[in-house]
């Protein structure tokens, strides 16, 4: 765990060193948040650390060594490019977007259909809950969407119970006719 | 007509990438067996030679991901020439991935190793 104390460096650094930041900040926005901020905060304690040992105020080509021997931003930035199984899967395939969305969709249909047509209703809702509960678990994208497609398909499926024992609650109490029994003596 | 084939001969730099890619990261596990070190002090003494890597930033993403996975922990220890030092250390999961590395990585060498030898010998 990193302690968010000793990420925040306050030091000033010399110009050249500041501008180096500067463009690697900017240059990492489009990469994972944590990484990013992990490699940002990283390299800046390499800079203070370099700088420090050197025992004497940096010179400007002190600062020019330290920061050639630290590699360009765009070769620090192939090596976060290279190592991105950061992005995960659920970005880079289509079915990760389309499947949730599927599920929602089939989770309205059940809805809508219920009093149209039940025999299609019910096992779309049975599609937006196994579909919903398996996205959720698997995928930590579009979690909210799965959870969306669960509750419409559980809507979908607790809707008829809820109808028909309202239904069953409300009509008259159904009369039970007793017919007598037919006792069977066996034969002596 | 014969098509023209282009000829690109790789530099002994763009070799060192490709073969660094899927090891670079074992060094450094095998660098923190012994016991945690600091980012710096790991720049130091896998890049001393540019073969490892060329330059030190690129060591930075890497101890992301491998903290990121869980390959290796930091904490935070005082230093006597500056600020506090992020230090990493290796953690059980990590050491069974280098144990596996290790293992896999004799027989990929003693492949190559043969085939070039082979290759000379014929």
């Amino acid at each position: 765990m990193i302690d968010s104390h000793h990420t925040s460096r306050t030091g000033s650094l010399p110009a050249a060193a500041q501008a180096y930041m500067d463009e690697l900040e900017m240059s990492l926005e489009g990469a994972d948040r944590v990484e990013g901020d992990e490699v940002l905060t990283s390299i800046r304690e390499h800079l203070d650390e370099q700088l420090a040992v050197l025992g004497h105020r940096p010179t400007p080509a002190d600062v020019n060594e330290i920061l050639s021997r630290l590699g360009s931003v765009d070769q620090v930035l192939a090596t976060v490019e290279y190592q991105a199984p950061v992005q995960s899967r659920d970005s880079l395939s289509g079915w990760a977007v389309w499947l949730p969305r599927s599920a929602v969709v089939a989770g309205w249909l059940s809805l809508v259909l219920l009093v149209i047509n039940p025999f299609v209703a019910l096992p779309l809702a049975v599609l937006a809950v196994v579909t919903g509960l398996v996205g959720m678990r698997a995928h930590d994208t579009h979690r909210r969407v799965y959870v969306v497609a669960l509750v419409l398909g559980l809507l979908g499926l607790l809707a008829p119970v809820v109808v028909v024992a309202l239904l069953g609650g409300a009509g008259p109490s159904p009369t039970i006719t007793h017919s007598p029994a037919r006792i069977v003596s066996p034969n002596p | 007509m014969h098509g023209s084939v282009l000829c690109m001969r790789p530099s002994p730099e763009s070799v060192l990438t490709q073969l660094r890619k899927g090891t670079l990261e074992y060094c450094v596990l095998v660098h923190l067996q012994g016991s945690a070190s600091y980012g710096l002090d790991i720049a130091k003494r896998l890049g001393h030679d540019n073969v490892l890597f060329a330059s030190e930033g690129t060591l930075y993403p890497l101890l992301a991901r491998l903290r990121k996975q869980g390959w290796v922990q930091t904490d935070w220890r005082e230093s006597t020439t500056g600020p506090p030092r992020r230090y990493y250390s290796l953690t059980e999961d990590g050491r069974a991935a280098l144990e596996v590395f290790s293992a896999t990585w004799v027989r990929f060498r003693d492949g190559v190793d043969a085939t070039l030898e082979g290759a000379l010998n014929d």
